[in-house]
């Protein structure tokens, strides 16, 4: 016998938890190289064409607000005209964010798709943590089709030290059919605090200036960028579970595009659609 | 039907034994000895042998993992019958599988103690345990089920080439972790 043989021989005799391991393992296909390359390729023409889009409708108007009251056909009349004063309904930059905004007084066609598009961009944006070191989290975002889109955006978080922390969830709405959003943690609701801020999407920030309000204090049919503020004591190596619900009118156009968030599982009535990356990324609702 | 009802049955000595065997891990077998022959008949004849050497081992056997017991039979098995057959004749089937492990000797002599079968499947179960779950289930599946580059490249979703290279890393990594140990197969 030689010492291949031996050796083969001796393969034979490896542990049997190694052997089992291997019989039931299922191995990750590779996505072919075109495949790889071709998404790639699809992704930047997208970005171009996104960038290209915005660029040009976002160079119609004047100044910020007014650019956005061009762009977008949500605001009524009133809205629009009562933009510097919030609190009657919202800014402009605001009301970009609404999907059902109410009556169109321009209606055209250019306008309508960057309302959708706009809908998309900001309707599902991430949770802010503040305060908090050493912690891992882990996201999963579920999207539920019905009436309405029931939106459950999950986030695992394990912390490393005990300490408190500060959770930030941006939700734009109206007033009018803003119920708050559901804060979960392990299944317990969280007391939160619904705060406001004046700013626009492009400065969508939780350092910028928030004040409190309560329900039914804002009222008006504009649009709002509300903060739900929960506070939350972790202890060292404590998981939490953090899940925020809430609801959103069915997008026009069937589709909804999570830009500028780096979504780790997106899920679509319970079946995986996408899967990591980061930028533009199109979840088809049909 | 769960091992250990199987194993059960065999030391009842019921019959069934053999039956649920064949029903759950028949497939198994015949495809580790017809990797490693290359001929059906010859390939049952080896999987009806290892049932038969089962039922008279078990009892007083009692193994952890049925299917790695039976696997391990049908793998000797079918060795020494391609031992047998081949002992002039050079072919396919582990031929491939044993000029690809060729490279995995180390090619020193006097520096290397030669070392028993037993102890070398200890020192090549410390060296899969080192690599990643994937590495060692594609190592353990090429050279202990003798499965074909072509067949495993496609559940990769890689080409055979690709694969090929991958595990001559696989082997040069086995070589040099068995040069480490000092041991010659």
């Amino acid at each position: 016998m030689n010492k291949a043989e031996k050796l083969f021989d001796a393969i034979t005799d490896v542990r049997d938890d190694l052997i089992d391991a291997a019989q039931t393992y299922r191995f990750r296909r590779r996505a072919p190289l075109w495949k790889r390359y071709g998404s790639l390729a699809a992704c930047l023409i997208l970005l171009l064409g996104a960038m290209t889009f915005f660029r040009f409708f976002g160079g119609m108007g004047g100044s910020n607000s007014a650019k956005n009251d061009a762009a977008f056909d949500g605001a009524t009349s009133d809205n629009a005209a009562s933009e510097s004063s919030p609190m009657d309904g919202g800014s402009a930059s605001d009301d970009a964010m609404c999907d059902d905004a109410g009556d169109s007084d321009r209606g055209d066609a250019a306008g309508s798709d960057e309302k959708k598009e706009k809908w998309h961009e900001d309707s599902i944006l991430p949770l802010t943590i503040e305060g908090g070191d050493n912690l891992a989290v882990e996201r999963a975002l579920s999207l539920t089709r019905g009436e309405k889109l029931l939106v459950e955006d999950r986030y695992s978080i394990t912390s490393a030290e005990a300490q408190q922390i500060t959770l930030l969830y941006p939700v734009a709405a109206r007033p009018s059919t803003f119920d708050g959003v559901s804060l979960t943690a392990n299944g317990e609701e969280l007391v939160q605090e619904i705060m406001r801020v004046d700013v626009g999407l492009d400065q969508l920030d939780p350092s910028n200036a928030m004040s409190h309000v309560e329900p039914g204090e804002v009222t008006g049919d504009g649009c709002w960028i509300f903060w739900t503020r929960a506070k939350l004591s972790l202890s060292a190596g404590e998981t939490v579970e953090i899940c925020i619900s809430y609801e959103k009118p069915m997008p026009e156009s069937g589709e909804i595009a999570m830009d500028e968030i780096p979504p780790k599982i997106i899920t679509v009535d319970g079946e995986m659609a996408a899967v990591s990356g980061e930028g533009n990324l199109r979840v088809a609702l049909d | 039907m769960e091992d250990s009802v199987i194993i059960g049955l065999y030391w009842q000595r019921s019959e069934q034994a053999i039956a649920e065997t064949d029903s759950k891990y028949g497939a198994f077998c015949h495809q580790i000895a017809m990797n490693i022959l290359r001929s059906f008949p010859d390939s049952e004849e080896c999987v009806n042998d290892t049932y038969g050497k089962a039922w008279d081992t078990i009892p007083p056997q009692k193994p952890d993992s049925l299917r790695a017991y039976l696997g391990r039979i049908v793998r000797n098995l079918s060795i020494s019958r391609y031992r047998l057959l081949h002992a002039q004749k050079r072919s396919s089937g582990a031929d491939v599988l044993l000029s690809e492990l060729g490279e995995c000797v180390p090619s020193g002599d006097d520096t290397f103690r030669t070392v028993a079968c037993k102890e070398l499947s200890m020192i090549i179960s410390r060296w899969l345990d080192s690599l990643t779950e994937e590495e060692r289930a594609l190592f353990l599946r090429r050279y202990w089920n003798g499965e074909s580059v072509k067949d495993l490249a496609a559940e990769l979703g890689v080409r055979p080439n690709a694969l090929t290279k991958r595990l001559l890393r696989l082997r040069e990594n086995l070589r040099q972790y068995l040069e480490e140990e000092g041991v010659s197969p």
